[in-house]
């Protein structure tokens, strides 16, 4: 093991151009797998972030210190009107530091759209299947069997209701079951890049500079050039002056949606068919909030273990949106974030705190045809921001698992629900839910929004027409550049997308190791 | 449905559409930072992103928004406060610029005496507006006609919570027991 090499932006006192086999930007699920694999094919790999370096003892079990520093925007990367917040890491690791865990499979009805509607061949279940498993041994994927009240009043209300539901697989080894993973796992049981891939990838020779922004990808004729990255402070915010060029003969984007197609629309890569930062998905999250007689406290034990699927595919793959349903307690700041009271309304809401029961519910889109998502712009600065409609396909959604929520709520037996929309108030019965919420006014800024689950905006897919990669992540009009992160899913999921992009990544990084020609490029194979 | 109500709407039609032209020419005066208001305050500790509009602006809305659960204690009803506004100057500081700038834009249009008139609907300044005035604009922009307006209120709203929240005098009114693993860290109180 060689000393790992680690540059940070802020403390950069001169311009620095680094060389490599392939540059990497961005250190999260699809970044940090990548710089594993084609590190340890004996590739040289230089990896950018934006985010600092932290290590499980550095991270501080607060709020309002994790989301600052830790998170894109504070946590909060408004959509382009403010009605979304979309959440997202910043960090070495991206948003695998600061996830809940959840770990799942892309579902089998997704990969048949994939197939039958958008031709992805070659990730069918059966093909996916190894990486799956190469992903879930290295991270420790497993049932979580110890849930906490808030799961296990999920697991309740869905048992009574004959809903289909089940156990949360999560990438932990030797988990305290803090329930801490959003502010950045204090004790480093979470799998998470920060403490796998990318340590890993560094014991293999890969070059980490973080605190540096990919600016700009200069290009010449179909080819990637340099990467221009510009040294940020020390709080990630001002640039200092200083730039970072990576040159390498292969470049590999992998800033997760919004960041990606923003990075490819600043840099005027070929896009003939106007397809950079289309159809990006968020799998729009909202909330039910009921008060339970017993002591819930939300705000302890691991967020997510258990799932209910009941709706997900109920109204068929691109019917009307289906939505999943999970738990959603956290601590304080985040429990309380949901419902915007004033006075003393807040103040007895806030008061049941041990009481409340969180459920959310993610709302699929990119599947029906009135379902096209949002739209990555640039803003005047060239930084991304997202613009989505919240359209009728989407309201109808979350009318409908506002509904199935409370239902669910009431069955684990909740006194009272309260849809997370300040046009809703605190309902007594199901009875009264249902029929209040049938006719619930619904309107942006009104209902609490917002997702963990960005994706697409540069979609894989073998026809240049309709996609930005092919399906082996390669770029279709520039030869040496590949995206290989959230932002290739040419749909929302269904489920939470880590382990998805955990495996897309390690199969499109084995195949560009093997492309290149890495010494030990057979060695990343699965099985 | 009463005249009052219907009259109320007709001022918030009225606050909407002159709210939105405020804050665009807010927007302008904000422009590049160039704005004295739309900059951190000189001089008042060491505040890095916080305005001293925004100051004035959240130091109305913060108690009114928590109520009781706020210390009733003057003195250590002073001390989280001032501890809430370093959490959120904190907190912005950490924002993209862009963003920062738009915040300080947002507060110093908030700040204009037309938009006090015609949203809160006092001719005072901020720090002298009675709470009693304070609620019933932060109610009113809740539910507001206006997708700008409500904007304005689920940013003020969010960061009151953001102000409480997250501090340890909030914790036994709510009954959180506060994190199993205490740190300390160097760009953080932690009170």
């Amino acid at each position: 093991m060689s000393a790992r090499t680690i540059l940070t932006g802020n403390t950069l006192d001169t311009d620095r151009v680094l060389e490599g086999d392939v540059a990497i930007i961005g250190s999260g699920a699809g970044g940090a797998i990548s710089a594993d694999v084609l590190a340890r094919a004996g590739l040289r790999v230089v990896v950018v972030e934006e985010g600092a370096y932290r290590t499980p003892a550095d991270f501080v079990p607060r709020e309002i210190p994790a989301f600052a520093e830790l998170y894109v925007e504070g946590g909060v990367r408004l959509t382009r009107d403010g009605s979304i917040g979309v959440v997202q890491g910043r960090t070495v690791g991206g948003s695998t530091a600061v996830n809940w865990t959840s770990s799942f499979r892309t579902p089998e009805p997704t990969l048949r759209y994939w197939r039958e509607v958008l031709g992805i061949t070659g990730l069918s279940a059966a093909e996916l299947a190894p990486w799956f498993e190469l992903i879930e041994k290295r991270l420790h994927i497993a049932p979580w069997e110890t849930p906490n009240p808030n799961n296990q009043l999920l697991a309740r209300g869905a048992a009574k209701l004959g809903w289909h539901h089940g156990p949360i697989r999560r990438n932990v080894s030797g988990c305290a079951n803090l329930g801490y993973c959003g502010l950045g796992c204090p004790t480093g049981a979470k799998q998470s890049m920060d403490v796998t891939a990318i340590p890993d990838a560094l014991d293999h020779g890969a070059v980490l500079v973080t605190r540096v922004r990919a600016d700009r990808l200069r290009l010449r004729a179909d080819r990637v050039t340099a990467v221009e990255c510009l040294a940020l402070d020390e709080r990630g915010v001002k640039p200092t002056g200083r730039r970072v060029t990576l040159r390498a003969p292969w470049v590999i984007a992998a800033g997760a949606a919004i960041n990606t197609p923003g990075l490819l629309l600043r840099s005027d890569v070929p896009d003939p068919h106007r397809l950079v930062g289309k159809r990006t998905f968020l799998q729009t999250h909202n909330y039910s909030l009921a008060f339970m007689p017993e002591i819930v406290d939300p705000f302890f034990g691991a967020q997510q273990s258990v799932y209910v699927d009941e709706f997900t595919w109920r109204d068929g793959v691109d019917g009307r949106a289906g939505f999943n349903m999970e738990a959603a307690g956290a601590q304080p700041v985040v429990s309380m974030h949901a419902w915007n009271g004033i006075g003393t309304e807040l103040a007895d809401f806030a008061r049941r705190l041990p009481h409340l029961h969180t459920l959310v519910s993610q709302i699929r889109d990119g599947f029906a045809p009135d379902s096209r998502g949002g739209e990555v712009r640039l803003r005047g600065d060239g930084s991304p921001v997202l613009d989505y409609p919240i359209t009728d396909f989407v309201w109808d959604g979350v009318r409908r698992s506002y509904l199935a929520m409370a239902e669910c709520q009431f069955a684990a037996g909740a006194e009272s629900v309260h849809p997370a929309c300040s046009d809703a108030r605190a309902y007594r019965s199901w009875a009264e839910a249902r029929r209040e919420i049938g006719t619930l006014r619904l309107r942006p800024l009104n209902v609490y929004l917002n997702s963990t689950h960005p994706l697409g905006g540069c979609p894989m897919g073998p026809d240049p027409r309709t996609a930005v990669v092919g399906i082996d992540c390669r770029h279709h009009h520039l030869a040496n550049l590949a995206v290989i992160d959230g932002s290739i899913v040419p749909t929302s999921l269904g489920v939470n997308p880590s382990l998805t992009i955990y495996a897309l990544a390690a199969r499109a990084a084995t195949g560009l190791a093997e492309r290149i020609g890495g010494a030990g490029a057979a060695g990343a194979s699965p099985g | 449905m009463d005249d009052t109500v219907r009259i109320t709407r007709r001022g918030l039609l009225r606050a909407g559409l002159l709210g939105s032209a405020l804050l665009w020419a807010g927007g302008q005066i904000g422009c590049g930072g160039r704005h004295a208001a739309s900059r951190p305050a000189a001089g008042s500790g060491e505040r890095q992103a916080l305005t001293p509009a925004g100051e004035a602006i959240l130091g109305a809305v913060i108690p009114v928004v928590l109520g009781s659960l706020l210390p009733g204690d003057e003195k250590e009803r002073r001390r989280v406060l001032a501890i809430g506004l370093d959490t959120i100057d904190r907190y912005l500081a950490f924002l993209p610029e862009a963003l920062q700038r738009e915040a300080g834009d947002a507060f110093a249009t908030l700040d204009l005496l037309p938009a006090r008139v015609l949203l809160v609907g006092t001719w005072r300044p901020w720090s002298e507006t009675p709470p009693a005035t304070v609620a019933a604009f932060l109610r009113s922009a809740r539910s507001s006609r206006f997708d700008l307006v409500r904007r304005i209120f689920v940013f003020l709203q969010s960061l009151a919570v953001l102000a409480w929240f997250d501090q340890r005098a909030a914790w036994p009114a709510i009954g959180y027991p506060g994190p199993p693993v205490e740190r300390t860290s160097a760009n953080w109180s932690l009170e």
